[in-house]
């Protein structure tokens, strides 16, 4: 993963968002959800809300995102609680799903990530850089309300609840192209792809 | 399951999130993610908070190893 936050641990964070109530999970609530039927080890049902791949567990009530390559998940100590979002981590390599539950997921990559992935690996304990020179700086993060309109990405994400992204999966999961002389027959949740692409002009 | 008459979906309003990398000798280079609200709403308005306090600004990637 690569994980961004301050260097010097100097800038204030304000008190009222000190801590925050952990999100690891959620109350299943109304939220469509495109089930996966390909089984996973992980959690009882797998599948998509909001075109972001997650995880449900009817008997409990709960619903969460899961560490899918492109996850961005909350930093925090030993205490569960102390993750207030001002630290941050993107996964950049196979799905860590162990980590599933036990962080809180908050979105996803939908551009870019591989800016991220490229970027060298730290040599010291974690994968932290050994020295200060090694570390991407953050230039600037913004909300994109923030973003002068012209500047503003305009994307567009597959749904998930549709007949195009149910025959994507299919045809992912059995493939049957020239070169393959074996289908898996099986697709597992973060194997499933989520196009994403610039929206049309006239959108 | 029939077809929709919209496909797609269009990312747009508050909760997408827009980040620009500074590398030595290389061109800044923008990232887009999105903030989920539905599943994470006091953290996506944490950060949400953060960003608009402009706090990620000079900030720095601090490690990174293949999970």
């Amino acid at each position: 993963m690569a994980q961004w936050g301050d260097p010097d641990e100097a800038r204030k964070v304000p008190d009222y968002m000190r801590t925050l109530v952990p999100e690891f999970s959620v109350p299943l609530g109304k939220s469509a959800f495109t089930r996966l039927p390909d089984r996973d080890g992980y959690a009882p049902q797998v599948g998509f809300i909001d075109s972001f791949p997650a995880a449900r567990d009817p008997a409990a009530g709960l619903a969460w995102l899961t560490h899918c390559y492109g996850a961005v998940g909350v930093g925090r100590g030993s205490d569960p609680a102390s993750g207030n979002g001002s630290e941050l981590y993107a996964v950049i390599g196979h799905a860590p799903r162990h980590l599933d539950r036990n962080v809180t997921v908050v979105g996803r990559v939908r551009q870019g990530i591989e800016l991220l992935a490229s970027l060298p690996r730290g040599t010291e304990a974690m994968g932290c850089y050994a020295t200060p020179a090694e570390r991407t700086v953050i230039k600037t993060v913004r909300m994109a309300s923030e973003v002068p309109a012209a500047e503003r990405a305009r994307l567009e994400v597959l749904r998930t609840d549709t007949a195009t992204f149910t025959a994507l999966v299919a045809a992912r999961r059995n493939r049957h192209d020239d070169w393959f002389v074996r289908s898996a027959g099986y697709i597992e949740l973060c194997n499933v792809p989520l196009p994403v692409r610039p929206a049309p002009a006239s959108r | 399951m029939p077809e929709r008459k919209y496909r797609w979906l269009h990312l747009a309003g508050p909760l997408l999130v827009a980040a620009s990398l500074a590398r030595a000798a290389a061109p800044v280079a923008t990232m887009t993610e999105i903030l989920a609200a539905a599943l994470a709403p006091h953290t996506a308005a944490n950060i949400e908070a953060l960003a608009r306090a402009h706090y990620f600004d000079g900030l720095a990637i601090l490690r990174l190893q293949d999970n």
